[in-house]
């Protein structure tokens, strides 16, 4: 089964899945049915959460998987 | 006379005797430590990145050399076909990205991804050693030889090491895995053949070996060919070292995710599962059968690729990244459907027959479901493109990518003689030449006639043609009653 998962992060970023670049933040991107771990590309470092570690299932092409990512240095 | 003669060769063979238990299959030599950026991996070609907005990937059947030929000739229509992407015109086979083969078809695919062009050289070694040639006389001769009745003798050195002396003598010589890696060029070889112990494919990449810390690069290729074409019980199973343990393996992140699946998503986790069980310490030695017991279209490995984020070559990640905006798969199947005769007797089929009948169906059906798996992929993936475009603003959209399936079997002849004709062809290592051209030639006719190969290097996507199958109507043409 295919699911559909949107990182959310205020500028463009490669989002990482399970270890390795596998989409773009602000856009829909396609993966597995099952566990992964999601992160953003680790060069700048400067976002949070460190990562999502979850199931992605049920989810549809008009109803993605939203996961949000802020600046760590926001509104300090 | 014949007791003279058998006397003979037994006299012949006895001073032999003693290198019996010195005959080994030749050693996989071990990996002592795992790097990324080195072995025969997609991303270590130096083309690897480069080109990749048309994705073309082609899949060989197994089928002998009837499927060998049909390849060969599907290759050679690739070479004489162009598209055109932003105004700049491109050769559909310096185009192919991935070739993923299985038994037959991997001499072809072994061969044009060690020496290109050279594979359609009427005088070369491919089309002289192999094509229009009786590899099976040649075989039997490596297997009647006395001196190899005393190899045979050990219990580590079996038939499937004469064949790999052979095809090495017939066309690979001692070219190996890194020679593939130094060319480092695309098109990225798939050679599948069945790990036998799982039941499951196993497929000459260095990513398959890291966990059994081996180096495919001193692995010959002659050797990926003999075991994807390792045709059960004619010639025995094919065995590789592993080494699990010792070389600081580490492995990929998505394992240990894949493995909490089970519900989920079955699929991966006995993916997962299996990449684990090679790191077993017990496991010493990887016993390996013909591709075609695992996966006899060779899709299979593809199909995982497009479909998931965990192969190392993902395309779906590369579609995810915006990489890949047109993505062609081109499966080649050599497949035959003989019509048995029993049906016209009360008489019930003999045990040849049914043993036949057992090796063969479940293999023929497996194949069936694999290519409607990747079509079910491909329309799933478009109506998800089209769904995304219609409710998310277009830059935050799935991307949108071009999908082009295009299948080259028999089946597809429209002629009813020609069709069965081809359907029944043999599956052995020897054709009469007007055979091999002829299927050379339907390869190219039956790639040309696809719908599908039309509207790519005609520049039109028709995704009917290509997703479902079901061409649009030309324009003006009038709706049917």
């Amino acid at each position: 089964m295919d699911q559909y998962l949107k990182v959310v992060f205020p500028t463009r970023r490669h989002v990482w899945i399970d270890g390795a670049p596998a989409g773009w933040t602000n856009k829909v991107c396609q993966v597995e049915t099952g566990h992964h771990v999601v992160t953003l590309s680790p060069t700048h470092p400067n976002f949070q959460p460190e990562q999502f570690d979850l199931l992605v299932t049920g989810t549809r092409p008009d109803a993605p998987l939203i996961l949000e990512f802020t600046r760590k240095d926001a509104g300090t | 006379m014949r007791h003279v003669t058998l006397a003979w060769m037994l006299a012949a063979t006895l001073p032999l005797m003693p290198l019996a238990g010195c005959a080994s299959f030749p050693e996989t030599r071990p990996l002592e430590r795992v790097d990324a950026a080195t072995g025969y991996r997609y991303a270590n070609l130096a083309d690897a990145g480069q080109d990749e907005d048309l994705f073309v990937i082609l899949t060989f059947s197994g089928g002998g050399t009837r499927a060998a030929a049909l390849a060969h000739g599907v290759l050679e229509r690739l070479r004489d076909a162009w598209v055109e992407i932003d105004g700049e015109r491109r050769n559909l086979l310096d185009e192919v990205d991935v070739i993923s083969s299985v038994s037959g078809g991997s001499f072809t695919a072994a061969y044009y991804g060690l020496h290109g062009d050279a594979l359609f050289d009427p005088e070369g070694r491919f089309h002289r050693n192999f094509l229009y040639r009786d590899v099976e006389a040649r075989l039997k001769r490596g297997l009647f030889n006395p001196y190899n009745w005393a190899r045979l003798a050990s219990k580590t050195f079996g038939r499937i090491d004469i064949a790999d002396e052979v095809y090495q003598d017939l066309l690979f010589d001692d070219a190996d895995f890194g020679d593939l890696t130094a060319r480092g060029r695309k098109p990225f070889l798939l050679i599948n053949a069945t790990d036998m112990a799982k039941g499951s494919r196993f497929t000459f990449v260095q990513s398959q070996f890291d966990p059994m810390c081996a180096d495919l690069d001193r692995v010959t290729l002659s050797r990926a060919v003999a075991a994807s074409s390792n045709f059960p019980v004619a010639f025995t199973p094919l065995a590789l070292n592993s080494y699990p343990g010792r070389c600081d393996y580490r492995e990929p992140a998505w394992v240990a995710a894949g493995l909490r699946d089970l519900e989920a998503n079955p699929r991966r986790y006995y993916r997962a599962r299996s990449l684990r069980d090679y790191q077993a310490p017990e496991r010493r030695y990887v016993h390996l059968l013909d591709g075609g017991v695992a996966d006899n279209i060779g899709l299979r490995y593809p199909l995982t690729a497009i479909r998931s984020t965990d192969v190392p070559w993902s395309v779906l990640r590369k579609i995810n990244l915006e990489q890949i905006d047109k993505l062609v798969v081109i499966v080649v199947d050599a497949k035959t459907q003989q019509v048995p005769d029993f049906d016209t007797s009360p008489r019930a089929p003999g045990l040849t027959q049914v043993v036949s009948n057992i090796a063969t169906t479940p293999m023929a059906n497996y194949s069936f479901d694999t290519v409607e798996l990747l079509r079910q992929t491909l329309r799933t993936r478009a109506d998800a493109q089209q769904v995304s475009r219609e409710t998310t603003p277009p830059d935050e959209a799935l991307h949108r990518v071009e999908l082009y399936r295009i299948y080259v079997g028999f089946d597809q002849l429209q002629d009813e003689a020609q069709r069965e004709r081809f359907l029944s062809l043999p599956t052995t290592f020897r054709l009469p030449a007007g055979e091999v051209d002829d299927l050379r030639r339907i390869g190219g006719v039956l790639l040309e006639r696809s719908p599908c190969f039309q509207s790519l290097v005609g520049g039109r996507y028709d995704e009917p043609a290509c997703v479902q199958g079901v061409p649009s109507p030309s324009p003006g043409a009038a709706p049917s009653s």
